[in-house]
């Protein structure tokens, strides 16, 4: 096996899994043909029911919403299977093979931002490379902004590489 | 859920399918092309009522069900054997059970790293295994602390298992949510 970098579940392993079953329930169908043609089993064969009903002038009810939902489900097959495994965790620096999630980017930025001299709140997004940290100041501490950066940037060192934005809004009382 | 790589292009040809056969189903009903009309099931009653027909059916479902079920089962994740062959000399071989290195690299990044929660899983990889260690982060930690604690158990298995028999990978994912307290109820 080969090292992969850890990664989401493709948005294709629920799509193949139900392929998986409904290749099984054709395996069902065209088994049950062969057991009744060669007289196995005493019942008729499903396939000539569905062979005969093809000369009808019209599909039934029941087959017209099969082939609506036939119709769906191959259009989320198609989508699903368009779309990779997106990358779940990010790579640090240095030489040991660590891995971080976005959320732990987020969870150290927030902690930071908030021990900052004048924050009373702070919470932080990231989104690709851009990390956006969001910080209630106290009153008369307009120059904690800077701090929050120097925070920010000194906790998450080595890291990830990352543009960090900060938007302080003051406490109103 | 392991990924096997047959999922896309598999999904795929199997959603054309569905997107054709649901459309030949809709123009049926609506009658958009007119082909409904100039069909002639005449040929398909030939084959199906052929001597060989059912026995076809009967080979087409046996391969499809092999296919099914072999396409379910490879997503099931299946046990790594424990055991690893580290270099010999001559006639001696030595065998190591990586199921007794793996709690102690645990403790280790529990120790060395602002981290708690760790769990572990193993992988066969290039002949060796992988060591993957999955932990929760405390929000109090800094990259650096990460970094180092990471390199140290790199290190400390590189100097271990010099020809890579095991290697380990670190991962670290966000704080763990405490769970709600509740007060005691005082009557």
């Amino acid at each position: 096996m080969k090292l992969r970098d850890p990664r989401h579940l493709p948005a294709v392993a629920w799509p193949a899994v139900l392929a998986a079953l409904l290749l099984a329930a054709l395996a069902v169908l065209l088994g049950q043909h062969a057991a009744a043609e060669l007289g196995w089993i005493g019942a008729d064969s499903w396939l000539r029911s569905a062979r005969a009903a093809l000369d009808d002038a019209q599909p039934s009810g029941w087959v017209l919403a099969g082939g609506i939902a036939a119709v769906l489900l191959g259009l989320w097959f198609l989508i699903a299977a368009c779309f990779p495994a997106r990358r779940s965790h990010l790579r640090a620096d240095g030489p040991g093979d660590l891995w971080v999630s976005p959320r732990v980017i987020e969870a150290l930025a927030s902690d930071a931002a908030g021990r900052a001299p004048g924050v009373l709140h702070a919470s932080s997004e990231l989104r690709g490379r851009r990390l956006k940290v969001k910080a209630l100041l106290a009153r008369g501490h307009e120059a904690a902004v800077a701090d929050i950066l120097e925070a920010v940037g000194e906790r998450l060192r080595g890291l990830a590489e990352l543009e960090v934005a900060v938007q302080a809004k003051e406490a109103s009382r | 859920m392991s990924r096997p790589a047959a999922d896309r292009p598999a999904a795929a040809v199997i959603g054309l399918c569905l997107l054709a056969a649901g459309a030949a189903v809709i123009d049926w009903r609506f009658d958009f092309t007119g082909l409904w009309g100039r069909l002639d099931t005449g040929p398909i009653d030939a084959v199906m009522d052929t001597g060989w027909f059912p026995w076809a059916a009967l080979g087409a479902a046996l391969l499809l069900a092999g296919l099914a079920l072999w396409w379910l089962l490879t997503r099931i994740p299946y046990p790594v054997e424990g055991r690893v062959a580290l270099a010999a000399t001559g006639s001696d071989r030595i065998d190591l059970d990586v199921r007794s290195v793996a709690p102690r690299l645990r403790a280790d990044l529990e120790r060395q790293a602002p981290v708690d929660r760790v769990t572990s899983r193993r992988f066969e990889l290039r002949g060796g295994q992988l060591v993957r260690l999955h932990a929760h982060v405390d929000p109090r930690a800094d990259g650096e602390s990460l970094i180092k604690a990471a390199a140290g158990l790199t290190e400390s298995v590189a100097a271990a298992f010099p020809d890579g028999e095991v290697t380990v990978r670190v991962i670290v994912d966000g704080p763990k949510r405490e769970r709600a307290r509740h007060t005691p109820r005082v009557r």
